[in-house]
């Protein structure tokens, strides 16, 4: 598996590191604002969208396909790359937050409240969703194919999670926070049963989201021919 | 003999094309070549080979091992290079053997560094400014540089100049002769199989038309040429194949003899056939 990891980092090198840098100086100025949230699940879902698509846009599938690998670990590794990914972006966002809180706490304005453990919890679980949707459309249909279906399903369930938050919540969002049914469930709960609880909570939906995921992603992979 | 790879009954159908019943062998140390016209169903092959894809019908066993079930144990013996030898374009010819070295346990380093040597290729030049001759000759050293039990190679010498293509057969030649390792090579240019290959496997439309010995198609097939009128419509079927112009009919037979026999004192050419006209006539009537 580490050798798949070391070839997805050697690989995606440039690319990462364009984006790492894009990200950076992103997140120093817009950290403040509620979209950050959804900019920064983007740039982890495009860091797992372009490693994944990196072997098909050199066009080397078929030399990848015959290294000394199970499909199983081809799998596995893939999900690795992706929460590795997760939290390269979340290590940014954060430390990005938390240098603008402490510049705010030196002129005596409160911290951005996207720089919370109940926000982090609840973009945890959407990248985790993210990466359960995504793989196995990929696994599933290939590059061209798998990547559409994927990039729709991930669309879809933001679109479902506005339209319910809409229709319970009237769209109203804590202020400071992006609307969706998943941050206001996560940060509600986490006000109530506190935020162990909550992250015990979310942790554990995230890692059965991703180990049922990653199962559907073996057993389409394992049918894929090349 | 043990056999490095085995195909029994095997097909595969995709829309538009079916491999059917195909059935050949290579015994370990030695090497064996695929001919046939494009989309004959050579790379199909290959694919089952590597366990890409999964036969509908049929057996499929290489060094001993079902490709499909034991895909790793089997990739780890097999080494590949393919038609068009795609590698990371922006990485270096050495930054792709650091990737490529990982997956191997057999991987040999100071092998890597003379095959780069001998084959002269830039090791610090990134894969995008290669030529295609270049790209194969690195793509070739990444695939003998873990003592592969059976090199597999897809069209290898298309785009290498004469002088590298001879000193690779010979290098493949030195590969095999510990009796160890094997060669299945597909490729269009048959001058390189009469030069190298033991075997010869002949697919033409997804069915194996031969498969044997290089000594016994020289023995058996052969050419016969004669006046155009010679070639009457129920003499048409004595051959496998055969082409007809103004001066003079080409026929391709395995009976050479018999066919002298019954055209009696007719005046015929018979020449052995190469494989470029096994490949040219066989099943052609015009």
């Amino acid at each position: 598996m580490l050798s798949l990891i070391y070839k997805d980092l050697r690989v995606g090198l440039p690319f990462l590191v364009v984006l790492v840098v894009m990200f950076v100086l992103g997140s120093a100025g817009a950290v403040r604002a509620p979209v950050f949230f959804w900019v920064s699940l983007v740039f982890a879902a495009t860091l797992m969208l372009g490693l994944s698509q990196m072997d098909w846009r050199h066009g080397v599938d078929r030399f990848v396909h015959s290294l000394p690998v199970s499909r199983k670990l081809v799998v596995y590794s893939r999900y690795v790359s992706a929460l590795l990914g997760g939290a390269l972006t979340l290590t940014i966002a954060g430390t990005a937050g938390m240098l603008r809180g402490m510049a705010f706490d030196t002129v005596g304005l409160a911290w951005p409240r996207m720089v919370a453990a109940d926000v982090a919890l609840a973009w945890v679980l959407l990248f985790a969703a993210f990466v359960a949707l995504y793989l196995p459309c990929y696994f599933r249909w290939g590059h061209g194919k798998g990547y559409i279906i994927g990039a729709l399903a991930i669309a879809g369930g933001v679109l479902a999670g506005d339209f319910i938050h809409q229709t319970f919540k009237h769209g109203v969002a804590t202020e400071g926070l992006p609307r969706g049914v998943v941050v206001s469930a996560v940060t509600d709960a986490a006000t109530r049963f506190g935020v162990p609880t909550t992250a015990i909570v979310v942790l554990g939906l995230s890692g059965v989201l991703l180990l049922l995921s990653a199962r559907l992603s073996v057993l389409a992979y394992r049918q894929r021919e090349f | 003999m043990d056999s490095v790879l085995e195909l029994r009954g095997v097909s595969k159908h995709y829309p538009g094309f079916s491999l059917a019943d195909v059935s050949f062998n290579l015994p370990r140390g030695y090497i064996g070549g695929m001919i046939g016209p494009n989309g004959a169903g050579k790379t199909t092959i290959v694919c089952l080979l590597l366990g890409l894809v999964r036969p509908d019908a049929g057996e499929v066993r290489v060094c001993g091992l079902d490709p499909w079930r034991d895909e790793v144990a089997v990739k780890r013996r097999v080494g590949f290079v393919h038609e068009v030898p795609q590698l990371w374009a922006h990485l270096t010819v050495d930054g792709v053997a650091g990737i490529v070295s990982r997956f191997y346990p057999t991987w040999d380093q100071p092998l890597y560094d003379t095959l780069m040597r001998e084959f002269e290729v830039p090791r610090r030049r990134r894969v995008a400014s290669l030529s295609r001759g270049m790209r194969a000759k690195a793509a070739l050293a990444l695939a003998m540089a873990h003592h592969a039990e059976l090199l597999v190679l897809d069209e290898p010498t298309a785009g290498l100049d004469p002088i590298f293509r001879q000193r690779l057969l010979d290098r493949l030649a030195a590969y095999v002769s510990g009796g160890e390792a094997s060669v299945l090579l597909s490729t269009h240019i048959t001058s390189d199989l009469e030069r190298l290959a033991d075997y010869i496997t002949f697919i033409r439309d997804g069915r194996i038309v031969f498969s044997t010995t290089r000594d016994e198609i020289a023995e058996t097939w052969a050419v016969v040429k004669g006046a155009p009128d010679l070639l009457k419509d129920e003499r048409r079927a004595w051959f496998a194949g055969w082409e007809a112009g103004a001066h003079a009919f080409t026929g391709l037979t395995r009976d050479a003899e018999g066919i002298r026999r019954r055209l009696g004192g007719a005046p015929l050419v018979v020449e052995r056939a190469s494989l470029e006209d096994i490949m040219f006539l066989m099943g052609r009537s015009c």
